[in-house]
Order: C-alpha cells, then sequence, then structure tokens
C-alpha cells in the first residue's frame, strides 16, 4: 500500500503555523486584533474627509478578506461597492437629494455603505483565525483564560448562528410558514418565537456540548497549558502592528491639530 | 487528615470547571446578542425604523438574556456580554460613548439581577430594563457635540441627507427612543417568561 511510505508522526507541540494553515498573509491574531482596532478607529473619520478614503478604506478590507480565501464574498462585496458608487453618482444627484426618494436612497447606499468595510474586517478577523492560534495569542497577551474561552468561542460561534439560521430558515419552508418579509410584517412575534426558539435550544445544546468537550481537552486544568500551535510575533506582525498604530496616531494629530 | 484537604480541591476544581462553563456560555449567548440585534438595528436603514428599532431590538433580546440567565448565574457574566455588544458598536462606528454606556450600564444591570442570586424574575426584569439603557451610547457622541457631528458627516453624507435627520436627534426625540428601549425590554421580559415557559421548561432544557 502506498500509504505505508510516510510514516506517521505525533504533531509536534508548540510549533508555529504555516501559512497554508493560517490561510494567506501569516498574521498573528494579536496582529490581526490592533489592524481591525485601528481600522475600526480611523475609518469613520477618514470617510468625512473624501471619498479616495473610503474608497481606499474598502479596497483594503476587501484585499483582506481575499487573503482570508473567501474570494465569493469578495465578488459579492464587489459588486455591491460598485453598485451603491453607481447610484451615489447618478440617482441620488437626479432624484435631488432634498427629494423624499432621494433622502431614502441615500440613506441606503451611502450611510449603509458606510457600515460595510469595518464588518469586512471584523468578518476578516474571524473568518482567518483559528480558535487554537487564537486562544494561544490571547494567553501569550496574558489575557486572563476566562476571556481567551469567551472569546475564542465567539469567534467560533458567528458562523453557527448563520449556519443554524439557515437550517431553522430551510425547516420554516418545510412547515409551510416560510420566513418571509409578508409574514414577519404580518406576525412578528409569532415569526420571531418560530426563528429564535429552535436557535436558542440547539444552541443551549451546543453550549453543553462544548463545555464536556472542552473540559475534556483540559480546559479546567489550573497549570500551564501548552498548545498545538504557538503564537509567533514574526516581522510581518511588527510591520502590521507599527503601521496601524502609526497611521492611527497621525491621523489623530492631525485631526485635532 | 488527607480528607479535608482532598475535599476542598474537589471544591476548587468543580468551581473552576463551573467557571468554565460559564465563560462558554457566556461567549455563545454574546454571539446571539450580537446577532440578533445587528439584525434589528438592519431595519433602522427604513426611515420610520429608524425611531423605533431600539425598542424592537430591546424586546426581543429579552428572551436571550433570560435564557442566559438560566445558566450563567454569576456575577459579570451579563455586563460581559453587553460590554462586547458595547466593543463590537464602537468598533463599526458609533463612537467610544457606546462602550462607555456599555460597560456602565451592564454593570449596574448585572449588579441589580445579582441581588436575586439571577433567579428573581422581578429582580431579573428590572436589571436587563436598566441595562436597556446602554443604548443611548451611540447618540451621544451627535448630542454632546451636535454641531460639529452635522458638519463633518456632511460632505460625505450630503446636506441634504443631514437636514432631514439632524432634527431627529434632538435630546427630547432621543430620550424618548431610549425610554421606548427601557420599557420595550421590561414588557419583552414578560415575552421571554412566557416563551421560556412553554418551550424550554417544560422540555427540561432549562
Amino acid at each position: 500500500m502506498a500509504c505505508s511510505a510516510e510514516p506517521v508522526r505525533a504533531p509536534a507541540l508548540g510549533r508555529a503555523l504555516s501559512s497554508r494553515e493560517t490561510g494567506g498573509f501569516l498574521l498573528d491574531p494579536r496582529a490581526k486584533l490592533v489592524l481591525v482596532f485601528c481600522f475600526g478607529m480611523v475609518y469613520y473619520e477618514a470617510v468625512d474627509i473624501g471619498i479616495w478614503l473610503e474608497v481606499l478604506g474598502c479596497a483594503c478590507s476587501l484585499v483582506l478578506l481575499a487573503s482570508a480565501g473567501r474570494l465569493r464574498a469578495v465578488g459579492g462585496f464587489c459588486c455591491f461597492f460598485a453598485f451603491t458608487y453607481l447610484m451615489q453618482f447618478t440617482a441620488i444627484p437626479l432624484l435631488g437629494s432634498e427629494s423624499m426618494a432621494g433622502l431614502v436612497f441615500s440613506m441606503i447606499f451611502v450611510v449603509f455603505r458606510k457600515f460595510v468595510p469595518p464588518f469586512i474586517m471584523l468578518m476578516y478577523l474571524v473568518l482567518s483565525t483559528q480558535t487554537a492560534h487564537l486562544i494561544s495569542a490571547l494567553l501569550k497577551m496574558r489575557a486572563p483564560l476566562g476571556l481567551a474561552t469567551a472569546l475564542a468561542v465567539l469567534f467560533r460561534f458567528f458562523p453557527t448562528v448563520s449556519e443554524q439560521f439557515q437550517a431553522i430558515r430551510s425547516a420554516m419552508k418545510l412547515k409551510g410558514i416560510p420566513l418571509t418579509f409578508r409574514n414577519f410584517f404580518s406576525h412578528p412575534l409569532r415569526t420571531f418565537e418560530y426563528c429564535i426558539v429552535p436557535l436558542m435550544s440547539s444552541s443551549l445544546k451546543i453550549g453543553s456540548e462544548l463545555s464536556c468537550a472542552a473540559l475534556c481537552r483540559g480546559l479546567g486544568y489550573r497549570d500551564h497549558k501548552t498548545s498545538l500551535v504557538e503564537a509567533k510575533l514574526r516581522a510581518a506582525d511588527y510591520l502590521c502592528i507599527g503601521i496601524s498604530i502609526g497611521i492611527s496616531v497621525l491621523f489623530m494629530i492631525w485631526k485635532h491639530a | 487528615m488527607a480528607e479535608p484537604s482532598t475535599k476542598k480541591v474537589t471544591g476548587a476544581a468543580s468551581q473552576k470547571t463551573a467557571m468554565s462553563k460559564n465563560f462558554i456560555n457566556l461567549g455563545i449567548f454574546a454571539a446571539i446578542y450580537i446577532v440578533v440585534f445587528s439584525a434589528v438595528g438592519m431595519t433602522g436603514l427604513i426611515p420610520i425604523m429608524m425611531l423605533l428599532y431600539i425598542a424592537i431590538g430591546c424586546f426581543f433580546e429579552a428572551i436571550v438574556v433570560m435564557a442566559m440567565l438560566t445558566r450563567v448565574r454569576c456575577f459579570g457574566m451579563y455586563a460581559a456580554v453587553i460590554v462586547l455588544m458595547g466593543i463590537v458598536l464602537s468598533l463599526s462606528g458609533h463612537g467610544f460613548y457606546a462602550l462607555l454606556s456599555a460597560i456602565v450600564f451592564g454593570l449596574l444591570g448585572d449588579f441589580v439581577m445579582s441581588r436575586g442570586g439571577y433567579k428573581n424574575f422581578r429582580l431579573n426584569q428590572l436589571g436587563y430594563a436598566i441595562s436597556c439603557l446602554w443604548t443611548i451610547g451611540p447618540f451621544l457622541s451627535v448630542l454632546t457635540d451636535p454641531v460639529g457631528y452635522w458638519a463633518s458627516i456632511a460632505p460625505s453624507f450630503g446636506q441634504g441627507y443631514v437636514d432631514a435627520v439632524a432634527p431627529l436627534f434632538s435630546i427630547p426625540i432621543v430620550s424618548g427612543v431610549v425610554a421606548s428601549g427601557v420599557v420595550a425590554g421590561f414588557l419583552g421580559c414578560y415575552l421571554a417568561r412566557a416563551i421560556l415557559k412553554k418551550h424550554f421548561s417544560r422540555a427540561g432544557i432549562v
């Protein structure tokens, strides 16, 4: 058999992740946290200065998301940005920004777009970070274990919530009570109950299962824990942290001067 | 002599286990809380909903919080959920006041809940209603410096938009919106209790 050629080796403890495993850019979770934080701080201020800064912010967030390997999502966001900019410069001036229709359009296209790039950054943070890598990085920052656990579960749980919700939606469709705007507005309480009750009950169940699994793997162990992956700050991480903090500080100084 | 010390270790270990479970549940419920509030917040794009979505959000979040309180009964956990929400809001452009008010009102609400050991419905309801006051945070950056705020967003959003929306962010209207959130949160607890009783207690889940 061909598979006997390579002897099975136990994974080494404390090894650093390869770039294939982290998905694209080899950034440490700490560097990512600083990056996302600085982006969130600066972007909203920068948007008000000029549209070219807004486009730059959109582009940066999309490049990072692409580095996490989510090309389909990047394509979708590109279409969204292109469409909203097109609307901003064609439809809204035509309708007149004082008219009701123009107002609703600028609400949807201009105001909503402002919230998208930081959302993409959060998405990048969640999608490109392995749970073990995140915990290892947080523990190296001397964060309490409780905080590391909660954040790791939080990160891990966003995709789960959306999966659960998709399953609930198809189950509702199957039962003949599809989740449509009409149903939502005619029976808001009932529709919400149909959505939230399965979501809560499955989440409660996942919560207890996750606790059991984590405790089996030694979450309650009091001494120093080893990790399969080790978070290491490299040159690229220092560069990323330096650039993020540098831009934020320069921006704040420039704004208040 | 050996027995008491063994007991002590077991006690500490089981406490540690309970804390680990609390933190896992905290992560899960924080995720649900953030997702539900963001989903409701999306409806704020429709002009009239802008004034209503806080009340709707506080009303429906009551179920999430009440379900959480059946699992997590430890001081600081509920406050941590609100603080995480505040962090997400601050990072998504609602200003640092969002985080500040989340810390203050989250702790205040948690304190009231803890007086009843998280089991007293009245105190839980009161604590939740108090913690709903955190929704004032995102408005504070507008209220503290209205002229500067509107002048700064006018270039990117258009003067027409600013002229139409700015009158909505007066102190009476914002207090009305936040107060409606508190009242809705208070009433939402009744719905939460009914739903938990109907679906979870009978099925033996909580």
